[in-house]
């Protein structure tokens, strides 16, 4: 396993933003999904040993987090959220740099500068000040200087926020293309479910600081395949009212359109059944194609409903 | 024009299994701030060198006629506080180091978010102000103690006896002594207040402040001990003095000068392990 971790706790003084947390991350691409505020960034910088961790262990490839914490930030690289440069240097000073720091010797790191600049698009503004790069650069630089000395584990924090649409696609095809050399791990923290479709393989959703989900992407989009897109006339409200007495959850979908979930074992007999009992025309009747999205507000509306 | 594919390859070297990182932080600092103009300051501190150099050859070279000049002009004898002289002259040349390139140090790091991207590598913060310090040690030291040592060398040179090497054979150490003792006070307080300030200007500033305010106002109150005691400049003083053999500028004792100067290194340590975290924590 890449990452192991059991039981984790991060607090900042009163508040909790990794609860107990225990998650086990396998080697592949793997996004880390959750609302702003449910603890992705937190657990990240726990597993690098940048925030102290207040109970719990962790583990990188066997490696305890905090008792090896130099060894494992060498085979780890970081791209943080927030726009973080080295001043003073040069695009393949600030790359070079980087990577001296992880080992590497002087001329080997600016050999793979060079190399890893090419490959994020930033070959033409190499040897321009990081200051002066704008936003998508500075996003490109600094998945630059984490992948320079080769890590097995790659952590990327929000890696397209602030990016234009394309890009946002550029840096997504980027790193599809180092997940797909399959040398490195790659766990994406994003909340930005298109990010993790696009480029992962499983998806981790979190919320208030605990795991809430953890699948393959296509499982937890067929885990809720009892979902149909149902559009009524007649009455409505009573068609409704009885679904939701047998057990289904119902989400308004527009004006028109609503999507049921049928509860385990049913089929869609309880809708015609429900049609035909409360006087309702069934106009139109197709299962739901459920994008990650649609998994992931469930799930957040499942954690408010338990609380209340 | 070759044509390359766009794609990841993996790195086939091996890294160092423990990464000297203060020593790439402390090289790759030093490097940038040659680029920056640092040679000008260089070539401007080896002025007092170059007087000296002649003043060490015009004495040594009069013979008979020194002991007549040095008692005409005291300032005119080569001995320790000939030396400490030196050094203390080019303290003006080691504050406009630290004032304009030392207090950018850190602050500029904080500016730019840089904290995370070092401490997401093997540096710890050990590495990190160590790396730093070697910044402010590699060109301190290039004003200090280097002139200072090769002014030794060239009084051993100009000398016609080993006369002045036997009676002061101890003043390399003094020197070495005196530049670490400068070099750490006000280094690390120049760190400190480049933690501690929000840019780069307010904590130039702010050391400026610190190593000139309390001089100041013991220029204008001579007799109040107390205000002595909080100035830096005169503390170094007091103790450099000791080490060179040297009769006491000041009447109080030396033990509080020095324990003055450890109090502000150990203030600057803790300041510097408050400030330098890799996250900014806002709870």
């Amino acid at each position: 396993m890449s990452v192991t971790v059991e039981n984790l706790t991060v607090r900042y003084g009163r508040l909790t933003a990794v609860d107990g947390l225990s998650v086990v991350f396998p080697p592949g691409s793997t996004g880390l999904l959750g609302p702003n505020g449910a603890g992705k960034s937190s657990l990240i910088k726990a597993l690098l040993s940048l925030v102290t961790v207040e109970s719990g262990t962790a583990a990188i490839f066997g490696r305890d987090v905090i008792s090896e914490k130099k060894a494992i930030r060498q085979i780890v690289g970081y791209m943080p959220e927030d726009d973080c440069l080295i001043p003073g240097l040069t695009g393949i000073g600030m790359v070079q740099y980087a990577g001296e720091l992880c080992g590497m010797n002087r001329r080997d790191a600016m050999q793979r500068a060079h190399e890893v600049l090419f490959m994020t698009g930033l070959e033409e503004a190499r040897y321009r000040k990081v200051e002066t790069y704008s936003s998508g650069m500075k996003q490109r630089i600094k998945l630059a200087q984490a992948i320079v000395h080769d890590p097995k584990l790659l952590f990327l924090d929000e890696p397209t926020s602030g990016m234009d649409p394309r890009g946002r696609q550029e840096m997504l095809d980027l790193i599809r293309t180092i997940a797909s050399g399959g040398s490195m791990s790659i766990i994406v923290a994003t909340h930005i479910l298109i990010d993790v479709e696009r480029t992962c393989e499983r998806a981790v959703i979190m919320h208030r600081g605990t795991i809430r989900k953890q699948e393959n992407i296509q499982d937890l989009q067929g885990r809720y395949s009892g979902t149909f897109s149902v559009r009524v006339e007649g009455d409505r409200a009573a068609f409704e009212s009885f679904l939701k007495e047998h057990g289904c959850d119902i989400i308004p979908d527009g004006q028109h359109l609503i999507d049921v979930t049928l509860p385990e074992g049913a089929d869609t007999d309880l809708i015609f059944t429900a049609a035909q009992r409360k006087n309702a025309l069934l106009r139109r009747l197709v299962p739901s194609v459920q994008s990650l999205e649609d998994v992931f507000v469930k799930l957040i509306k499942e954690d408010s409903h338990a609380d209340l | 024009m070759p044509i390359y594919e766009e794609t990841y390859e993996s790195w086939q070297g091996r890294p160092e299994s423990r990464p000297n990182t203060w020593w790439v932080i402390g090289k790759t600092g030093s490097r940038l701030l040659w680029t920056k103009g640092m040679i000008f300051f260089l070539f401007l501190s080896l002025i007092p060198f170059f007087v000296r150099a002649v003043q060490i050859y015009i004495v040594t070279k009069i013979g008979s006629n020194a002991a007549v000049l040095a008692e005409a002009v005291p300032d005119f004898q080569i001995n320790p506080g000939f030396f400490l002289g030196f050094l203390q002259g080019q303290m003006i040349y080691l504050m406009l180091i630290l004032v304009f390139a030392g207090t950018g140090l850190i602050a500029k790091d904080k500016k730019f978010n840089a904290f995370s991207l070092y401490f997401s590598k093997p540096v710890n913060l050990a590495d990190y102000l160590g790396g730093k310090f070697l910044i402010i040690a590699v060109y301190g030291s290039l004003i200090t103690i280097l002139p200072g040592c090769l002014l030794f060398i060239l009084r051993l040179l100009f000398a016609q006896d080993s006369l002045f090497f036997k009676t002061y054979y101890w003043l390399p150490l003094s020197m070495l002594g005196s530049v670490m003792i400068i070099l750490i006070c006000l280094g690390l307080l120049a760190l400190a207040c480049s933690a501690l300030a929000k840019g780069f200007r307010s904590a130039a500033i702010l050391f400026f402040g610190i190593i000139t305010f309390p001089e100041m106002v013991r220029v204008i109150f001579p007799g109040i001990r107390l205000i002595r005691l909080l100035s830096i400049q005169a503390n170094l003083r007091q103790v450099t003095a000791y080490l060179f053999a040297l009769e006491k500028p000041y009447e109080s004792a030396g033990w509080l000068s020095a324990l003055m100067l450890v109090l502000t290194v150990a203030g600057s340590l803790l300041i510097l392990k408050w400030k330098v975290k890799p996250v900014e924590v806002i709870a």
